[in-house]
């Protein structure tokens, strides 16, 4: 008996994850938590300083290096066309600040909102819907100095499987790609949006 | 009998999905290593020569294997591969400097991936040696490991283990970087 409960175990871990590489059939939502931010809200500096970033991907807090590869380049355009920033380079400047760019994928469970995810969904696994958390931290040290400025900024990607209706509160993309991509957008978007306004970024400008 | 078939068929696409041979990815450096580093007294140093520690296999040097899929360094040697990955956290942290007097060099001591099916671990390990002319001034082992939940999915496990491998490289340098003894040794003495 023990070992019937075990092969159809086996089977359905083996099938599922089978359906879900092959057949595409889940489909991938951005939660609405989460906006894009327009330009304007974006406090540009009178004078914006250089500054060398570093971006890195973790998932569950260890480096994914993968995901960093996959979107790298996305979050330094981001972050070059935002208009905080004079220069932004991959290198240390003498002259130039220090802005680190951090996504944690964390998972999600009942005590999502305590951890300050708020959406209109229920977290974990509900039925065929998965949701994936991610912790966006970004930093920024002005050049020559050692305190730096710090704000977090909190994002979902729901992922349904099968025929299921779309979830409430959440875009739907076309593809894990584009969720990811416009999660990322969200995340380092907003967190730049923080930091434009906070005194201490200002004073520094 | 139908059960048997198909979970044979799932299994070979599973296996069909893992059973590979890549290369391995370029090291990406860390926001927390570069932090410190930028936040330390470290003077900027060179980086020397990387080999196989004495009495490792050859084996440990050339590739990294989980299950049956395996990854081998662009730089032919996982050595040379930890060799290049300390150069690009340290030139982050603007703390390379090819013609600094003071120079690294190391010795690659571990290099484990063991993709169980339940937990999977991973270790990675390295004598790093600070040197100033013919002057050694640091002269340490270093080793990290991860453990971690391993699928029956070989297309599911194999991505998470060479993560928590690649992993570990950062690890390893956030080790080193932490060892007061070494900022200190890299000072050079004129």
């Amino acid at each position: 008996m023990a070992l019937r409960s075990l092969r159809r175990s086996v089977y359905a871990t083996v099938a599922l994850a089978s359906t879900l590489l092959l057949s595409g059939c889940a489909n991938f939502y951005v939660d609405t938590g989460l906006k894009d931010v327009p330009p304007q809200d974006i406090a540009k500096p009178a004078s914006p300083q250089d500054v060398q970033l570093i971006f890195e991907f973790r998932t569950k807090g260890v480096a994914n290096a993968g995901a960093t590869a996959l979107l790298k380049d996305q979050v330094t355009q981001l972050v070059s066309e935002s208009g905080v920033f004079a220069r932004v380079s991959g290198t240390p400047e003498q002259s130039a600040g220090f802005l680190s760019v951090v996504i944690d994928n964390v998972p999600l469970s009942d005590d999502a909102f305590s951890k300050g995810f708020v959406t209109g969904l229920t977290f974990g696994l509900a039925g065929n819907t998965v949701t994936d958390g991610y912790v966006g931290t970004i930093e920024y040290t002005p050049a020559g100095q050692k305190k730096s400025i710090k704000t977090t900024v909190r994002h979902a990607i729901h992922t349904t499987v099968g025929a299921q209706g779309a979830p409430a509160n959440a875009t739907p993309s076309a593809s894990l790609d584009e969720a990811a991509k416009t999660m990322t957008r969200h995340v380092v978007m907003n967190g730049l949006k923080t930091l434009s306004h906070d005194k201490s970024f200002i004073s520094g400008n | 009998m139908r059960y048997i078939k198909n979970l044979l068929q799932a299994a070979a696409v599973a296996v069909l999905l893992s059973a590979c041979a890549g290369q391995m990815p370029p090291h990406s450096a860390s926001a927390g290593n570069v932090q410190q580093l930028r936040g330390s007294d470290m003077s900027p140093v060179s980086v020397g020569a990387f080999k196989l520690a004495a009495g490792k296999p050859e084996s440990m040097d050339t590739s990294i294997t989980s299950r049956a899929s395996s990854m081998t360094p662009p730089q032919g040697s996982i050595s040379a591969y930890l060799r290049d990955a300390l150069i690009a956290e340290l030139k982050a942290a603007g703390k390379f400097d090819a013609s600094a007097p003071v120079a690294i060099s190391g010795e690659l001591t571990e290099s484990e991936l063991n993709t169980n099916m339940g937990t999977a671990d991973g270790a990675l390990g390295a004598r790093f040696i600070v040197t100033e002319g013919d002057a050694a001034k640091y002269d340490q082992d270093h080793r990290v490991s991860a453990s971690w939940e391993s699928s029956f999915v070989g297309a599911i496990a194999i991505p998470k283990a060479y993560q928590e491998y690649f992993a570990l490289y950062q690890k390893l340098f956030a080790k080193l970087f932490a060892d007061p003894t070494f900022a200190k040794a890299t000072k050079p003495k004129h």
